[in-house]
Order: structure tokens, then C-alpha cells, then sequence
């Protein structure tokens, strides 16, 4: 309960640091929101509709990756498993790419982020159409054709931006979608990434007690009575309307789906009824401190992205050296 | 099979009905403010000055250098009489322009090479296609010939074949080539072409209109055109001042103007490159990012709360403004310029180009 709550207040806290941080001084910021929510005016203010929207953008982008990530570490039963791993975010990744080539968001921006949900969704649908055997889905089947898709969609956009290097408009454009930028996030980001945010999370948190289930091993699932395959399903379904609405959100958040799952794993222990809730409550806030940070360094030259890539990975090589000199923490991460 | 339905369908209601109300309302919520986009005039007039046209400046970038000539002489007399007037103007002096007309019979003599030249850049293509006889020029570096905003086709088509940065089939001429690269060359493609034989130059971005005239000159040494050289740098100085004296005329309302990079994000531009030293040559630079040789993103309450007069957005086609974005700026009466972003980021002698346009601005302003 103490931690419960004093995980809430971290989360607050983070929120207030988003809302309240910048030039426009409180008074002023409160006294321009009140208005409009009065309805005394119709203008644009900061706090309700740059800083408000930002924080709910931030949050639902981490609170979906951590446990898209927490999800999926479960499913696959492998803690080094993420969101990534279905090729989920490589095809929203290149639908986003091919709208940039056609040059379709200069008509309607709001493709770029449509783009990215469709094709994370596309992605899936795929992978679980081709994994499919004498229409069952195996687990092992399934994380192959999952990272064969991947790569191959990954190749056919390195191969596309191979095509189009001498294009440097468009590689601007494309590298600055890519690094995950929180930067002139509004209500339409909100609105694209809510609900499936909301859809996912609620999935995620009705089968949190069959995850608990699955954990100790598919037969014995099944023994128990669970469906495996409508529960596995219907939660990569979740995975990708999570991934989906954190692309449209901000783009690509790399490592935080993998990383963030992990530690709280590591330190809250392996049930998921605890393991979901929480990784929604600390994604949510991590993710915003991070971008608080970021922006009260004055560290413009880099994204939201990018520092989560940049300690992911510093985080992922400080584990992999734990674990040669402790033995296995793969091991010890399931014990 | 029913509750199954429902399962899926329940989520799916819920996220459509969330979107057909957000966007269906957003959409169809009549605005209360309208916004009109300013663009830069093709033709600056004026009463004091003879009239400016960008497509005549394009055309004499490209190497017309009877037009060169003919334009600095125009703007020279047009300063000379508002000299008359009592107005300081800035103009090139006595000497220069004597020059000028020896700079221009020298010029039109052909000239003999011992060497082929291979632009790999899009800076060393446009300089040379302007200065050299073009069969001396190998190859056009791919994708230059696209920039059709930029670089008129009847200038491009002087040369025939494109080169792959990667497959350097036609960079090599019969003769000894140089190769006019740059500090992110390609190393791969450097040692390429070292191996087969070609003299490497290499050539920084110039993030000043000085240094641009001073690489304009180095490449017109290196290709034994330093006449032509010399002409073009004394046709961007005399266009410079030219655009300068109009705004001495014409001078910028008072007030900030605020010049962003529109792609996916906002961006201010780095004070340290081409468009940050335009910015501040037209008195434009209230808001370039300080010390910067790059963008840096901006948000938009940071911009409001520099309280704009006008915004200018360098963009490429329709600006990626969202609706919130649209009714601040009129919320603020604030007057939104589109500028093309292709020209505003060409590094050659064509950024004249783009200093044209922002003076346009400038002067629409003043007007």
C-alpha cells in the first residue's frame, strides 16, 4: 500500500514537473486555463493545450510500452522479449516512411500517425496469419515468422531509404519522426492515441491473473482450463494497439518496452496483477521525467527517443555484465 | 460465437466512436478565425529602384553573364541616384566596376582544360555548371536534376549523365579529373576515386554569404576560371547590397519576426548556417537558435511567448501547422509567410535566392 502510494505521488510529481515547467509564469498559465474552462474565452493557452496534451501523450506512450513489454516478456517467457519482437513497430515504421515518400502528410498530417497504427496492426495480422499451422499458433512458430517479418520489413526500409538517399528532404523528415520527438504534440496526437491506449491496457489488465498462469508453462495452463490461444491472441492484439497508439504518439521509443518491464520485474516480483499496474503507473512516470529532464538540460540536439535509447542500451550492457560475474539473471529473472 | 462478437466488436466501437467524435467535431468546427499565408513576390518594386525579378536573378546565377553585367549596372545606377538624393546607399565602387567590365570580355574567351571536373556535391555541381565550358564536367551528382525549385532544367541538362554516389561509372573523364567533394563525403567513394586517379578537393558548407564567395572563388582558381570566379562573387555582392539599400528604403515594421523550420516538428533555424547569416543581414533574426550550426525544435508556447508580429515557415508544399497552431497565430494576428524550404536550404550560389525571398518578406512588411 505505502509503495502504491508513493508510486502515485512520484507520478504526480512528474506530471506537475510537465505541466508547470516554462517561460509563462503559474498565475498566468492558471488564470488563462480557468478562463477557458469557464468558457470566458476560446483562445489558445499553454497549459490545456500544449502542456496538457504533451503530458498525455507522454503518458500513455510509456504507460503502453512498459507493458506492451511487460506482456510480452510474459508471453514469450524470455525477459530480453519486447514489443519489437513481432515486427509490430518495423511495420508502422515503414508505412510512416512509404506516407513520407508519396508526400501524403503535406495534405493531411494527420496520416503520419494513422500510418503508424495501421501499420503496426497490418504487421500483426501478417505475423499471425503466416505463423499459423494447421490453424494453430505455436509460441516458437510465431517468434520466428515475428522476426523474419521484421527484418524483412526493416530491409525493405533501409532498402527504400537506400533508394531515396540523395533525397535529403525527406531523409530529414524521416530522421526527425524517427529519434521520437515530444515536441508539438496536441490534441489530435491525444485523440489518436487514447483509446487505443485505454483498449490495450484494459486487455492487458483482464488477463493479468491468465498471464500469472501461463508463466508456468502453456500444458499447464491449458490443464488449469485457459484458452491459450484466444488469451495469447487477444494479447498481442493489445500489444499492438499499444505499440501502434505509442508510434502514432511520439514515434519510435526504442529500449523502454524491454528495460523498464525488466526492473520492475526485478524488483516488485513476477505477478502480473502487481507487474501491469505498476508497469502502467512507473512507465507513465518515467517517460515524463525523462522528457522534463531532457528539456530542463536544455538538451534540444536530442529526443525523447534518443535518451531512452542511449540508457536502454547503457542499461542492457550494465546487466549483461552483472550476469557474468552473478551467473545467469535470465534464469534468475523466471526463478 | 455471440459474446466472442462482442469481445471484439465492444473495443473496436469504443476506439471508432472515440475518433469520429474527436475528429468528426474537430473538422467540422467552423473556425472562428481565418489565416491567409503571405508568399514571397516574384518581382520586387519599387519607386526607387528598377524592378528585381527572381527568375531574371535565377537565369543569371546559371552563368548569363552579359545578364550579370547588365543587372549590376542597373542597380549601380538605381544606389547612384539615390546617392543624389542624400541617402547613403551600399554599391560596389569605381574600381570594382571597371573590373567587372574586364572580368566580363575576359570571360567569354573558351579556355582549354588539361582536366575533367566531377561534382560530387550539389554546391560543386551548380558552381561549375555556372563557370565551366560544361564538357568539361563529367557527370551531375544524382538527384540534382530533380531540384527543379532550385536549378532550371535548361542549366542541369547542360550536362548528360547523372553519377550514383556509390557507382562512379561516369565520374572519370578522358582527361585528368578533379573531384570537387566535401568534409561527409562518402570515404568509401573518396578512396574510390583516389584509386582511379582523380585529384580530390574537398570543400566545407559555407555558413556565410562571405565564405560562400570565397569558395566560389577557390573552385574558379582550381578550374582556371577565376574571371567567371570573380564575376559571380561581384554579382552576389551588388544583388546583396542591392537588397540591402531596399530595405534601407523600405525599412522592416518594428516588431519580431520569427523564422521556423516546418517538417515533422517546429524548429528554429542555427544562427551558424547560410539562412541564420541572411536572417541576420535583413535584420530578421530575433528568434535564430544562438551559437547553433543546427535546428533546435521549439514548442509552441515558446513561440507565442516571443510575441511574433510575423512568422515565417520554411516548408515544402502545404505547411504542417495543426489546427491549434492555425488559431494561435490569429488568435495573435500574426501574419504567417510560407517560404520554400528546398531554395532556403540550397548551400551554392542559388542561396541568393533564398536571401531574395526572405527580403521579400521583409519589404512586404515594411510596404
Amino acid at each position: 500500500m505505502k509503495t502504491k502510494i508513493l508510486l502515485t505521488l512520484f507520478f504526480l510529481l512528474s506530471l506537475c514537473l510537465i505541466l508547470f515547467t516554462g517561460d509563462m509564469g503559474h498565475t498566468e498559465l492558471l488564470h488563462h486555463a480557468w478562463k477557458k474552462l469557464a468558457g470566458e474565452t476560446s483562445q489558445w493557452t499553454p497549459l490545456l493545450d500544449e502542456r496538457l496534451p504533451r503530458a498525455l501523450v507522454l503518458s500513455c506512450t510509456g504507460a503502453a510500452l512498459a507493458v506492451a513489454g511487460a506482456v510480452m516478456q510474459s508471453l514469450f517467457q524470455n525477459p530480453l522479449a519486447s514489443p519489437g519482437y513481432l515486427g509490430v513497430s518495423s511495420g508502422g515504421s515503414l508505412l510512416v516512411f512509404l506516407v513520407f515518400i508519396f508526400g501524403w502528410q503535406e495534405n493531411l498530417t494527420l496520416l503520419i500517425p494513422l500510418a503508424a497504427v495501421l501499420g503496426s496492426f497490418g504487421t500483426l495480422l501478417l505475423v499471425w496469419r503466416l505463423s499459423k499451422t494447421n490453424g494453430v499458433v505455436e509460441l516458437y512458430h510465431l517468434i520466428l515468422t515475428g522476426i523474419a517479418i521484421s527484418t524483412l520489413l526493416i530491409a525493405v526500409q533501409n532498402a527504400l531509404l537506400y533508394t531515396y538517399r540523395h533525397d535529403w528532404h525527406l531523409l530529414q523528415v524521416m530522421t526527425e519522426w524517427q529519434a521520437g520527438s515530444t515536441f508539438n504534440r496536441n490534441w489530435t496526437h491525444v485523440h489518436l492515441q487514447l483509446p487505443l491506449t485505454l483498449t490495450g491496457l484494459w486487455c492487458c489488465f483482464a488477463y493479468r491473473k491468465e498471464m500469472n498462469i501461463l508463466s508456468l508453462g502453456e500444458e499447464e495452463a491449458k490443464n488449469i482450463g485457459v484458452d491459450v490461444a484466444t488469451v495469447r491472441w487477444r494479447l498481442f492484439l493489445s500489444v499492438a494497439l499499444l505499440t501502434g497508439g505509442a508510434l502514432a504518439g511520439i514515434g519510435i521509443v526504442a529500449f523502454f518496452g524491454l528495460i523498464l518491464p525488466h526492473i520492475i520485474r526485478s524488483f516488485f516480483g513476477p505477478n502480473h496483477r502487481k507487474l501491469i499496474p505498476l508497469s502502467a503507473l512507473l512507465g507513465a512516470t518515467v517517460l515524463m521525467l525523462l522528457d522534463f529532464l531532457v528539456r530542463a538540460l536544455g538538451l534540444h540536439f536530442l529526443t525523447i527517443g534518443n535518451v531512452t535509447a542511449i540508457l536502454g542500451g547503457v542499461f542492457f550492457f550494465a546487466l549483461l555484465y552483472q550476469a557474468r560475474r552473478r551467473g545467469s539473471w535470465l534464469r534468475r529473472s523466471y526463478s | 460465437m455471440s459474446r466472442n462478437l462482442y469481445t471484439y466488436l465492444l473495443p473496436f466501437l469504443f476506439i471508432a466512436s472515440w475518433w469520429s467524435l474527436a475528429f468528426y467535431t474537430h473538422n467540422s468546427k467552423d473556425s472562428e478565425h481565418t489565416i491567409t499565408y503571405f508568399h514571397p513576390k516574384k518581382t520586387l518594386h519599387s519607386s526607387h529602384f528598377s524592378p528585381l525579378n527572381k527568375e531574371e536573378l535565377r537565369d543569371a546565377l546559371t552563368g548569363n553573364w552579359d545578364l550579370v553585367a547588365k543587372l549590376i549596372h542597373e542597380w549601380d545606377i538605381d544606389a547612384e541616384l539615390l546617392e543624389e538624393r542624400g541617402e547613403t546607399m551600399k554599391r560596389l565602387n569605381r574600381r570594382e566596376i571597371r573590373e567587372i567590365y574586364k572580368l566580363l570580355r575576359l570571360s567569354k574567351e573558351a579556355r582549354e582544360k588539361t582536366f575533367c571536373f566531377f561534382p560530387h556535391t550539389y554546391f560543386s555541381a551548380s558552381l561549375l555548371l555556372a563557370l565551366v565550358d560544361p564538357q568539361w564536367i563529367t557527370s551531375l551528382p544524382q538527384g540534382f536534376r530533380e531540384e527543379l525549385e532550385i536549378y532550371p532544367s535548361s542549366f542541369t541538362n547542360r550536362v548528360e549523365h547523372d553519377v550514383d554516389p556509390f557507382h562512379l561509372e561516369y565520374a572519370m573523364g578522358e582527361e585528368k579529373t578533379l573531384a570537387f567533394v566535401a568534409p561527409f563525403s562518402h570515404p568509401t567513394t573518396l578512396t574510390t576515386l583516389e584509386k582511379r586517379g582523380a585529384h580530390l578537393l574537398s570543400f566545407p558548407t559555407p555558413i556565410t554569404l562571405d565564405e560562400l564567395e570565397e569558395e566560389i572563388q577557390q573552385v574558379g582558381r582550381y578550374t582556371d576560371e577565376e574571371e567567371r570566379a570573380k564575376l559571380l562573387c561581384y554579382f552576389i555582392r551588388a544583388a546583396r547590397y542591392n537588397l540591402e539599400n531596399r530595405l534601407k528604403i523600405d525599412p522592416l515594421q518594428p516588431g519580431t519576426t520569427c523564422y521556423l523550420n516546418a517538417r515533422t516538428v517546429l524548429s528554429l533555424p542555427g544562427e551558424e548556417t547560410l539562412v541564420g547569416d541572411f536572417l541576420k543581414l535583413l535584420h530578421l533574426d530575433h528568434t535564430v537558435a544562438k551559437n547553433s550550426i543546427s535546428d533546435t525544435p521549439i514548442e509552441l508556447e515558446e513561440i507565442l511567448q516571443k510575441q511574433p508580429e510575423r512568422v515565417i515557415l520554411s516548408v515544402r508544399g502545404a505547411p504542417l501547422l495543426s489546427k491549434e497552431s492555425i488559431e494561435a497565430f490569429a488568435e495573435r494576428n500574426v501574419d504567417l509567410y510560407l517560404i520554400d524550404r528546398e531554395l532556403q536550404q540550397t548551400v551554392s550560389q542559388f542561396s541568393l535566392l533564398a536571401l531574395f525571398d526572405l527580403c521579400s518578406i521583409a519589404l512586404e512588411t515594411g510596404s
